[in-house]
């Protein structure tokens, strides 16, 4: 076990290692950061004041090696676009991603799974094909065009909800939350519909393919033989074992709905991670691109650790692998 | 659905306006959904960086930061330097400024307004850290005379000193000081600094809120000296990148003004009900350069010799530009075409020599053919996606005008963060620019993007192409210490003509500013895309 761990811990090493030299050679042939800083109109001597100034005058090997320092110690330097701290503009939006990614993936599951259950009984009614080409529609249609139609709709021809921002926002300390006020709710409406489009179709998709193959398990069968009322075999026996997979794939749909919302957060301004990284990359700011570069890469190799140690505690046979 | 947006839009607010809030709600209801005329909500692409008002010298962040913070003089509708926190200005000899203050001008924090805080500030304009060096470069020393007298004591003579404070925002010495913000903040520092989000101006507009990237909120100043148009009690600026989202937003009545409004859109919503626009000619010009100083092409293929360096290629090249069909297709008439490097509005503009040359394909082909380049050469041209209007579009039209003349064009686009550093280090052969005038006045693009590049006094600072003229460099050296305006504006119109004859650079249009706004909702268009925001009325 113990074994396993490090082997997995040494493994993270690694990626996170190259994921940080990455991000450092993002950081000098991406753009410019004088530009960000100066603009156009920036004099020779105002150049190598900001060179000097950011450390840009070094020689490359002794500039990584003191980003590497500074990263370590948990210093990911100042936004040239925004003058604060990284990491403070970092935690300042990550609350706003979170919720979004969540309420997404809340209205995801609250409609696919039901849908999926149903479309698995009645496999050959009306509803299910109805429900299956739409389905296929949520998945084929991009994101951004989502977001625009439902813009269209809900804002400008009925007017009913806010097209961009984030509505009011309480301040917990360390956390800013929109679900407690009104017009944070009404702003979340849009974002997280467009996120959950697709999410809804993967999910009752997903839900209906396991639970036919369910059904057909020789457990339900015999559930059947025993006359069990019909809903207790469906949801008590068949929808718990549909769960299992659909629950590793949701984790991870969730890890990448906080990584890259970015399309969604552009397109209703949504103050979180997402549309922080595409205005750094607009404005070359690349302290934070390389930081939020860093801390994806952190996300999703805790995310695989952690689904390695669940198949681990899981699973026997790696055990007793690990054992030998 | 009016009342609706409405009520969220003043959710909007800050916390500590909750009972004006609700208020405002209550009335809202007995008015029925009329519009409120106390808070202006204005949209634009991209945030402003900071509150600190000399450390980012970008578009918006000044425009924004000019409703908080005021300089020693503005410009009046007509664009005429007037008064603002200095009563008068006037030479005492060649080298001296004095600028007599306005008096009883208070902060928004309530100390009073002298001219300690003058020569602070300009001395903090000076510093390392400073964007807005370049405007007090010319200084010496500032001399405190009296309360509300300074002295400015410069280098050598400049004419153009008190245009030039028209940028350099006065801050409070002592609130700097109390503060630790007595220079601009170092980015290399990795500190973050008071001023970079909290202001402390003279404006008519002191800062409610601001959270980056979502909303800085303005709240009137209600000991302002000044003379407002209107008395708009909150000023929001939001920021909204997607294009589509910033104009919807403003047809559902979320917001009043969008400032940055694609061509493609100003038709429509010209013709959308409820919804006006604004325009004006911009003061930044559009054109093309070249290398003028290698003796080969840099990037392109010409046998072992630079085209540009030959009078007629660049006539060539100028003359199978066809502006009007850019301006009308690409621009869809949202620029207007132009022979001069600067744009009508600044001092030094000359309306009779702005006449393009007639689009002569014909003549360009024989040019070439006398340089020698019958057949053309090949050379990269060097675009930036994402600045200026339509950059991408214009390039590829100038790009297949080119091949009508045998020159073959690779065309290079790239982002503006990689765009720039080419022209800084003079790695290109064949590119586009786009250059404002910074105070209304000729000099600027003069000194800065014409004149040989010396290093010294700022001369040829941005002359990126190499181009280099005795004659012309000497006319401007003229001009720069002239104080009699118009033998000052004589001298600019003759250097002018020198760089025009030279072909120095092929120019190609004016862009055009355009707001939309709500109707109710008056917001005039400042060439400079200064939302001057005295200038605003709603109702």
């Amino acid at each position: 076990m113990i074994v396993f761990l490090l082997k997995r811990l040494g493994g993270t090493l690694v990626v996170m290692l190259a994921v940080t030299a990455i991000a450092f050679v993002m950081f000098n042939y991406l753009g410019d950061p004088v530009v960000a800083i100066l603009g156009q109109d920036a004099s020779e001597s105002a150049r190598r004041a900001v060179e000097q100034q950011l450390g840009l005058d070094r020689p490359i090997t002794v500039r990584f090696l003191s980003y590497l320092a500074d990263v370590l110690r948990g210093d990911f330097g100042l936004s040239y676009r925004l003058g604060q701290p990284v990491m403070d503009v970092i935690v300042d939006r990550l609350p706003a991603t979170i919720e979004l990614a969540f309420s997404g993936m809340g209205i995801a599951l609250l409609i696919g799974v039901p849908c999926g259950v149903y479309s698995a009984i009645q496999r050959n009614s009306a509803g299910t094909r109805v429900l299956l080409g739409a389905s296929l529609v949520g998945i084929s249609v991009p994101t951004f065009f989502v977001g625009v139609v439902l813009i269209w709709v809900f804002s400008v021809t009925l007017g009913v909800l806010p097209s961009f921002g984030r509505g009011q926002t309480v301040d917990l300390g360390w956390w800013t939350t929109g679900f407690l006020t009104p017009s944070g709710l009404a702003a979340l409406v849009l974002p997280a519909t467009s996120i959950a489009v697709f999410q809804i179709a993967m999910i009752m998709r997903l839900v209906r393919a396991e639970m036919l193959e369910v059904i057909r398990s020789d457990y339900v069968q015999f559930a059947r033989a025993r006359g069990l009322p019909e809903s207790r075999i469906y949801f008590r026996h068949a929808l718990k074992n549909t769960l299992i997979p659909v629950i590793t794939i949701i984790a991870l749909q969730l890890g990448s709905l906080i990584a890259f919302a970015v399309i969604t957060e552009s397109v209703f301004q949504w103050p979180g991670l997402g549309l922080l990284f595409l205005q750094s990359v607009a404005a070359a700011d690349v302290t934070i691109m390389s930081a939020y570069l860093i801390l994806i890469a952190g996300l999703f190799v805790v995310i695989n650790l952690a689904v390695d140690l669940l198949y681990f505690a899981i699973d026997p046979r790696l055990r007793a692998r690990a054992g030998r | 659905m009016t009342r609706r947006f409405r009520t969220l839009g003043r959710h909007i607010r800050p916390k500590r306006t909750t009972s004006t809030a609700v208020a405002a709600v209550l009335a809202l209801g007995v008015a029925g959904g009329a519009a409120s005329a106390d808070t202006l909500r204005i949209a634009g692409q991209g945030d402003i960086g900071t509150l600190d008002p000399q450390a980012q010298n970008s578009q918006i962040t000044i425009s924004v930061l000019s409703m908080v913070y005021e300089a020693l003089v503005t410009r009046n509708e007509d664009l005429e330097m007037v008064p603002a926190l200095a009563l008068s200005w006037e030479p005492v000899d060649e080298t001296t400024w004095r600028f007599e203050l306005r008096p009883d001008v208070t902060f928004h924090d309530g100390s009073t307004f002298d001219a300690e805080d003058v020569r602070f500030t300009i001395e903090r304009a000076q510093a390392e850290t400073s964007q807005f060096a370049n405007f007090v470069g010319s200084i010496a020393s500032v001399e405190v005379i009296d309360d509300l007298t300074v002295e400015i004591e410069t280098r050598m003579i400049d004419p153009l000193l008190p245009d030039k404070l028209g940028y350099i925002m006065i801050m409070d010495s002592g609130w700097a000081e109390a503060n630790g913000v007595t220079v601009p903040q170092d980015l290399g520092n990795e500190e973050n600094t008071y001023a970079v989000m909290n202001a402390n101006g003279t404006g008519p507009y002191t800062v409610a809120e601001r959270v980056p990237d979502t909303r800085t909120v303005l709240s009137i100043n209600p000991n302002y000296w000044g003379e407002m148009a209107d008395d708009i009690e909150e000023v929001i600026y939001l920021p909204i990148s997607s294009a589509p989202t910033r104009i919807s937003s403003l047809i559902s009545g979320e917001v009043d003004v969008v400032i940055d409004v694609p061509p493609q859109d100003v038709d429509r919503l010209a013709n959308t009900a409820g919804i006006t626009t604004a325009r004006s000619p911009e003061l930044r010009t559009i054109f093309f350069g070249f290398d003028h100083a290698s003796d080969t092409l840099r990037h392109g293929d010409a046998g072992g010799t630079n085209p540009f360096q030959d009078l007629r290629v660049r006539q060539a090249v100028d003359g199978a530009i066809d502006a009007e069909t850019i301006s009308r297709v690409v621009m869809r008439g949202l620029s207007q075409p132009t022979s001069q490097l600067i744009a009508p509005g600044n001092f030094g503009y000359e309306e009779d020599a702005d006449v393009r040359a007639d689009f002569d394909v014909e003549r360009s082909r024989e040019l070439l053919a006398e340089a020698g380049y019958p057949d053309g050469f090949s050379v990269r041209m060097d675009c930036p996606t994402d600045t200026y209007t339509n950059p991408e579009q214009i390039c590829q039209a100038v790009s297949a005008m080119m091949s009508q003349i045998g020159i073959d064009i690779d065309l290079n686009l790239i982002p503006r963060a990689q765009f720039i550093p080419l022209l800084w280090e003079k790695d290109t052969s064949f590119f586009i620019i786009g250059f404002n005038t910074a105070y209304f006045d000729a000099m600027y693009v003069l000194e800065t993007l014409l004149m040989t590049q010396t290093g010294e006094d700022g001369e040829g600072i941005y002359n990126y192409s190499g181009y280099s003229n005795p004659e012309f460099d000497k006319l401007v050296r003229e001009a720069r210490v002239e104080l009699d305006r118009d033998r000052r504006e004589q001298l600019m119109h003759d250097a002018f003509a020198i760089a025009r004859a030279d072909v120095a650079y092929a120019p190609l249009h004016t862009q055009t500013l355009v707001y939309a706004m709500r109707e109710g909702v008056e917001v005039p268009v400042r060439p400079d895309n200064f939302v001057e925001i005295r200038w605003v009325t709603m109702n």
